[in-house]
């Protein structure tokens, strides 16, 4: 029992034993549990350790170099990193590894303790320096996580390490994610790079690209910590690498050569004799029946290669002599070739040494067995899910589900970080929980009471969202997180090249507090939600020159219209002092109408009006003349008596209108 | 029915102002998702006057955080201590109190405008009278065209915090025409305190409170000789005025001047006591500067900087509001007889103009047209007030269409929606064009009445 208690928990473990340890030290094991009958978890886990004052002078043997000297020159003394791809499947695998505490959200997540002498300024700058020095070294884009991409959670993340306090010295955490980032095999190799062995020898051996990013759900974990015994024994650095893998046994069994899956030969097919057609031409294929038949080197291409045993051999009760520990029923058959040293413990785990070797090739095997493979996985603590809701490009809404199967309440904090683009309405945020019993759905949730909320809105092109909300579930219960939130449209220079398939939105972090529990700091568990694919509205992409031409031909058009009439003033157009060129056409004019015989009135009527428009001749157009010049005459006269003139300037004024017309 | 005449007859403001409530309250209670529909409109709310914004806003104030450390709320302060007093508008009686809030806002809105239009000071200033000043609307047909505008309308079921905005301009407006510099100064400055632009109307109002006051000390002095007359006589600008009577217009202009800025420091100051930080400053004023959230509106601007080259974006948001400053004094110039037409023309270029646009300040500024209503037949005889009144019907309806093509539908994209606005934009720009040329031509009749009906060319 206390073995997997360990192996479940190496930090504790490592927590445990490093206070006996003054001396470097580097141990690795691979922890391989199948899950049910199609997927095989294999964790990988490389810790190395180093005494501070080694740390300080540059002295490095087991922790890799490079590293190291980013974390002197950025001033960080705790720091975690994560690169994840896939989703854990907790309804068929049950609890996550490592309590979820070696894993993060889709893409990649780093948050660090970083020294905050100096105040906000010197932090960022020393963050910035930490993401861009990492990003080179992990062949990433980290140097992205800026500041609309980093936060600083405040409940959801704890110091793994222990560090003695000296006066004055202050720690910021950090926190940035990066979801659209793909990882890949260029961010393993670096990733290998940095153990003692190189990937070359040892469990290390097995991580080939090729498998590793063709799981169903991985994650590569790096934790620096400093750790200091409660003695006054020297504080120790402690790098741990983890890798874990869900692998996919059938298709990570497929022979590389050979990838495309095709219908076995009728000869190796069993047939399902059961079935009312069954005969020599007719094969109903039989569900194959317990374990698959799998071995290391089938599922990860190639056996493991050696050994990668550096520290003084640590004989006695030590656990960590063990370089691979299954987890399979005690009654399954298990062949070793090539291992040192084994050993089953009574509740199924076998625990295999490699050998000293450099160049031995171990392997392990376990033929088809028709016993069911799995055992039952533990529960998780929470089922989480996360949705957006809405339809359209304008506004949406985040709903989270979050189920606790157990018949007692957890506390939890639950942590979104949400990009400036996002915007949410944390006025509608609303938390209701409902018992999983309950069958009738209308029945009306209860509100869950917010413990604590800690909210930190964005800033336009400056800062991400937080949220960081503290609550109970009650047991039992199905708890909803709601809130409406709005989505930006952006400037076209800041949409990515595939614009229409939208933004990726980090997950949410869930830390189950172990504590309600009595387990203390160390049973706090974590839970990511997948993240989320959140469509913006796109502008035109090829209208830049047009919208500005017409716009501004807007504005023109506004702004002369409106200056060409306030600057101008306006006459009669009779009044319109004739140009040379008027004068010459009004000459024609009157020549052609000499020549058309006797028109020329008309041609000088037309010819002075210089076109006005709807003058029914020139008798009409002078009578109304006329008449306009005699109304003009009797308003002036009117405007110097009092009453009474204002009917007939109307009357004269309607008179004109209709002759105008 | 005759009764309802009698009514109407004995009491038309009454029942004008009884039924436009009415109207209003009667839409929130029938459609009780009608408002929040309309809150949800880009066309109504934007990031500025939003009232969902304004929620979110005041959840942060409640909670002793500040609501301007985000990029979320940009309203005034002093409308958070207003809208806490009020029930959380989540539950139908909040809707409801915020619904009577803004039905109250546009029935003083809409009395602002009856005592402006009831000034006459539309027509008839100093030195001017219009010769179609016996074409005047009712004041009361001024106030039914605010109160039975669908854009205002709309815009007080949506509830943005513009409609104060709007109040306040038309409060100080009202009181510039009854001379009365101080109140008129102090309005404006809550106007411009809760948004930006209404300092662009400084130059006109002060020159409206100016006239008027002129106005006034000429009547005093005519007053005691043609006690009876004064309506007759003493408005008829070129017998009444006595130089030497006349406000010295430097002192006018510092007394104004003084006013509007310890008003506006009076309102800083307020609202720092009751915020954390000065934060609010940037957060209010920067935003329609720098326009850094791009939300579709019906103006011009958001596109045009969504499209807009990086390196280019700061000259154009200068050239974008050098330009909306350009009118403020030629038009102070230009209509120095008139300056009333130049407060509502200026309301009208903030209102096509301005970065934030919406729908409620082009009603508000359609309704403030009719206060011009002496001229309007200048412009439908010589101008294209039809085409654009039918452009304008247009776009209001294809805009909501082409907007839910390129959000909702997928089948358009952003293009369409720009477009709409664009053809929004232009039909209120024919409007202001032709209120512009049709108070000229006015103001040129007075001089040349012999020129009326003709056709006129300007050079």
């Amino acid at each position: 029992m206390k073995l997997s208690f360990l192996l479940a928990l190496p930090t504790t473990l490592l927590t445990l034993l490093t206070p006996t340890l003054a001396s470097p030290e580097y141990n690795e094991h691979l922890h391989l549990i199948p899950l049910s009958n199609e997927y095989l978890y294999a964790g990988f886990n490389f810790t190395s350790t180093t005494s501070q004052s080694a740390y300080r002078a540059n002295n490095y043997r087991y922790f890799p170099r490079s590293l190291g000297q980013i974390l002197q020159y950025s001033r960080a003394s705790e720091l975690h990193l994560r690169f994840a791809l896939g989703r854990w499947d907790e309804e068929t695998w049950g609890a996550r590894p490592r309590h979820g505490r070696r894993e993060g959200g889709t893409g990649v997540e780093l948050w660090a303790w970083i020294d905050a002498e100096g105040g906000t300024e010197a932090v960022e700058e020393r963050w910035s320096a930490l993401v861009n020095s990492l990003s080179g070294l992990f062949c990433a884009s980290l140097n992205f996580i800026d500041g609309t991409k980093t936060i600083r959670p405040v409940l959801s993340f704890d110091s793994e390490g222990t560090s003695r306090s000296t006066a004055g010295s202050k720690q910021l955490l950090l926190h940035g994610t990066l979801a659209n980032e793909v990882v890949c095999t260029e961010n393993l190799t670096p990733f290998l790079k940095l153990l003692p062995c190189k990937g070359k020898a040892g469990i290390s051996s097995l991580l080939d690209g090729h498998k590793v990013f063709d799981a169903n759900w991985q994650t590569m974990s790096i934790d620096v910590r400093p750790i200091c015994p409660a003695s006054d024994a020297e504080c120790m650095i402690e790098v741990q690498q983890t890798a874990d893998v869900v692998l996919d046994l059938e298709r990570s069994m497929r022979p590389r050569d050979d990838p495309i899956p095709r219908p076995q030969p009728i000869a190796e097919i069993e047939c399902d004799e059961g079935k009312h057609y069954h005969g020599g031409d007719t094969c109903y294929p039989k569900r194959k029946q317990g374990a698959k038949r799998w071995s290391l080197s089938k599922v990860f291409g190639s056996p493991v290669i050696g050994s990668c045993h550096l520290s003084e051999r640590n004989d006695g009760e030590a656990e960590e002599k063990w370089d691979i520990s299954l987890e399979v029923p005690s009654e399954h058959i298990v062949e070793a070739s090539a291992m040192q040293d084994s050993l089953t413990s009574d509740d199924q785990i076998r625990l295999y040494r490699l050998s000293e070797s450099r160049t031995q090739r171990s392997d392990l095997s376990l033929p088809h067995q028709y016993e069911s493979g799995s055992r039952l996985r533990p529960q998780p603590a929470l089922y989480a899910t996360r949705q957006i809701t809405g339809h359209g490009q304008e506004r949406g809404g985040m709903h989270a589900v979050l189920r606790n199967p157990h018949p007692y309440a957890q506390q939890i904090i639950y942590l979104e970080t949400l990009p400036w683009f996002l915007r949410p309405y944390m006025h509608t945020l609303k938390v209701n929980h409902r018992f999983n019993s309950t069958e009738d759905k209308s029945a009306r949730p209860v509100d869950v009471f917010l413990e604590k909320i800690f909210y930190t809105p964005a800033i336009d092109r400056s800062r991400a969202t937080k949220v960081e909300v503290m609550f109970t579930i009650p047991p039992e219960s199905t708890v909803e997180l709601t809130y409406d939130f709005e989505k930006a449209v952006l400037r076209y220079t800041e949409y990515p090249p595939d614009a229409n398939r939208g933004f990726d939105i980090a997950a949410a972090v869930i830390r189950v507090l172990g504590s309600i529990k009595g387990l203390g700091r160390e049973g706090d568990s974590y839970i990511r939600t997948t993240s989320l694919l959140l469509p913006l509205p796109t502008p035109d992409f090829s209208m830049p020159y047009n919208v500005i031409i017409l716009t501004s031909t807007v504005i023109a058009l506004g702004f002369g219209s409106i200056f060409n009439l306030l600057v101008r003033r306006f006459v009669l157009v009779e009044e319109i002092p004739k140009g040379p060129l008027a004068g010459l056409v009004a000459r024609v004019k009157v020549g052609l109408g000499k020549l058309r015989g006797g028109k020329g009135e008309w041609a000088e009527g037309a010819g002075g009006a210089g076109g006005a428009g709807g003058a029914g001749g020139a008798g009409s157009a002078n009578r109304a003349h006329e008449d306009a010049a005699a109304d003009g005459e009797a308003r002036r006269a009117g405007q110097t008596g009092v009453n009474g003139r204002v009917g007939e300037g109307k009357d004269g004024l309607t008179n004109v209108e209709r002759k105008d017309r | 029915m005759d009764a309802l005449r009698t009514v109407y007859n004995d009491h038309p403001k009454t029942v004008l102002f009884g039924s436009a409530a009415a109207l209003r309250i009667l839409l929130a209670v029938t459609f009780s998702g009608l408002p929040d529909l309309l809150t949800g409109r880009v066309e109504i709310s934007t990031p500025v006057n939003s009232f969902k914004r304004l929620q979110e806003g005041l959840f942060l104030y409640e909670r002793g955080l500040d609501p301007y450390d985000g990029g979320i709320f940009h309203q005034a302060p002093l409308l958070l201590p207003l809208f806490s007093l009020l029930p959380s508008s989540s539950t139908w009686i909040g809707r409801l109190a915020s619904i009577l809030l803004f039905t109250g806002l546009d029935l003083l809105t809409a009395d602002c405008l009856y005592q402006i239009a009831e000034s006459s000071a539309a027509h008839t200033s100093r030195l001017f009278s219009s010769p179609r000043k016996d074409r005047t609307w009712h004041p009361i047909s001024v106030a039914a065209v605010y109160l039975f505008n669908p854009f205002t309308l709309l815009t007080c079921l949506g509830r943005p915090s513009t409609v104060f905005t709007t109040f306040f301009t038309a409060l100080s407006v009202s009181h510039a025409c009854r001379a009365q510099t101080v109140t008129a100064a102090f309005a404006l400055a809550i106007a411009s305190y809760m948004s930006l632009h209404p300092v662009l109307l400084l130059p006109p109002v002060g020159m409206l409170c100016y006239d008027r006051l002129c106005v006034q000390i000429a009547r005093k002095a005519h007053s005691p000789s043609a006690d009876g007359d004064a309506r007759g006589n003493g408005f008829n600008g070129k017998v009444a005025i006595d130089q030497r009577t006349q406000p010295k217009a430097l002192a006018f202009s510092t007394q104004m001047l003084g006013t509007f800025a310890i008003a506006l420091a009076f309102l800083f100051a307020l609202s720092r006591l009751l915020l954390p930080s000065w934060q609010f400053i940037p957060s209010v004023y920067m935003i329609p500067l720098t326009m850094p959230d791009l939300t579709p509106n019906p103006g011009l601007w958001w596109y045009f900087f969504i499209e807009m080259f990086d390196a280019f974006r700061e000259f154009f948001l200068g050239v974008f509001w050098l330009h909306m400053l350009s009118y403020s004094v030629p038009f102070c110039l230009r209509f120095q007889k008139q300056p009333l037409a130049a407060v509502v023309l200026m309301m009208g270029v903030v209102a096509v103009f301005e970065p934030y646009a919406n729908v409620g300040d082009a009603g508000a500024w359609l309704s403030c047209l009719a206060l011009l209503s002496h001229v309007f037949e200048v412009s439908s005889a010589h101008r294209y007030t039809f085409p654009a009144l039918a452009t304008l019907l247009y776009a209001a309806l294809l805009g909501p269409a082409f907007h839910h093509l390129w959000i909702y539908a997928g089948s358009g994209n952003a293009n369409f929606f720009y477009a709409i606005t664009l053809v929004w934009s232009l039909a209120l720009l024919i409007l202001l064009t032709d209120a512009v040329y049709s108070v000229l031509r006015d103001e040129w009749e007075a001089e040349r009445p012999e020129g009326k009906g003709k056709d006129v060319r300007q050079i």
